[in-house]
């Protein structure tokens, strides 16, 4: 899908080698014709279901994302020198549960933005996450609307891709 | 192309059915409307993706339910993964259902939680049948030269 967003940096054709600028220290894409010079990245953990739906809005609205399906994946990442603007990270994963691994997360010093997802509404599982060090709550689906407000939190002046072919709530 | 327009009125008239229904909600609209050229058969692929991993849920959820002690913290997680999935395509009524499950679970009451199960079953099959005519609708537009509407 084209990225037609009205270009506010200056269109100067530097390439960005490893993509390491800011707090994007992950492997960024070399900087091509219409894209921003700094995407939003975001890490989704979820069952491999969900994570395709999720990925597809995420992507849509101009956002790198990586999918993994179990904490330990993701610990590995990090240990790796990855990061992450934003983290969506179900209840229910495989081995280590969602509420822990976002315990862990902030244990091994992880400062994005972590957002917990969990199937049904349930109290308890927004305390628990909140408890755990995460920084909002979702009930799934997320949708487009949904992502964009916490797109915003992390960056103010966040505008979705204009798109030319589809209407997205 | 008058044949291309009249499959292409079918379909609008079809999906327009299945929102009237309550069979799927806007979150399908959404799914359907992030196909484009680079990415023709998006909602497709996810809704058969959803089809494998229903099936699974629905056979891990009547093991769990048939044991002699139940597990109702076990049934309740597989509730929850599929309420999760169903509210993820847009399956209305299969995700109504699970909310539904979630309290049955909660009140331990393992005769109404088969009953809702099968409930469960039988809408996530109409689902499903449905689903495969819609796609089968627009596998004859597409075969046929034409472009698959919008859906509003």
């Amino acid at each position: 899908m084209k990225d037609k967003r009205i270009q506010a940096t200056k269109n100067e054709g530097y390439q960005t080698m490893d993509g390491s600028t800011g707090n994007n220290g992950g492997k960024g894409e070399h900087w091509k014709e219409g894209d921003s010079e700094k995407k939003l990245t975001a890490l989704v953990m979820d069952d491999p279901f969900c994570s395709k739906v999720e990925k597809a809005y995420l992507k849509s609205l101009g956002v790198d994302v990586h999918c993994v399906e179990t904490a330990n994946d993701a610990f590995k990442l990090f240990s790796d020198g990855r990061s992450f603007d934003l983290i969506f990270l179900c209840s229910i994963l495989p081995g280590i549960n969602g509420f822990m691994a976002t315990k862990m997360l902030r244990e091994m010093g992880v400062q994005s933005k972590i957002v917990g997802l969990c199937g049904l509404t349930m109290e308890q599982g927004r305390k628990s996450f909140l408890d755990a060090g995460a920084d909002e709550y979702c009930e799934k689906p997320l949708t487009a609307a949904k992502a964009v407000h916490f797109l915003r939190q992390i960056d103010p002046n966040y505008k979705p891709p204009y798109s030319t072919t589809r209407s997205q709530a | 192309m008058a044949y291309v327009g009249q499959l292409q009125r079918k379909f609008v008239e079809y999906t327009k059915s299945l929102y009237r229904e309550g069979i799927v909600d806007k979150q399908f609209t959404q799914l359907h409307n992030l196909q484009d050229e680079s990415n023709p058969d998006f909602a497709e692929e996810v809704v058969t993706l959803f089809f494998t991993d229903s099936q699974r849920l629905l056979n891990e959820l009547t093991n769990a339910l048939e044991q002699q002690d139940v597990d109702f913290n076990t049934v309740d997680a597989y509730v929850h993964q599929f309420k999760g999935s169903s509210s993820s395509v847009g399956a209305q009524r299969v995700k109504d259902l699970c909310i539904s499950f979630r309290t049955l679970c909660e009140q331990q009451n393992k005769e109404l939680c088969l009953r809702c199960l099968q409930q469960v079953k039988l809408e996530y099959a109409s689902f499903k049948s449905k689903l495969e005519s819609l796609f089968q609708l627009e596998k004859q537009i597409v075969e046929a030269g034409g472009t698959i509407p919008t859906i509003d």
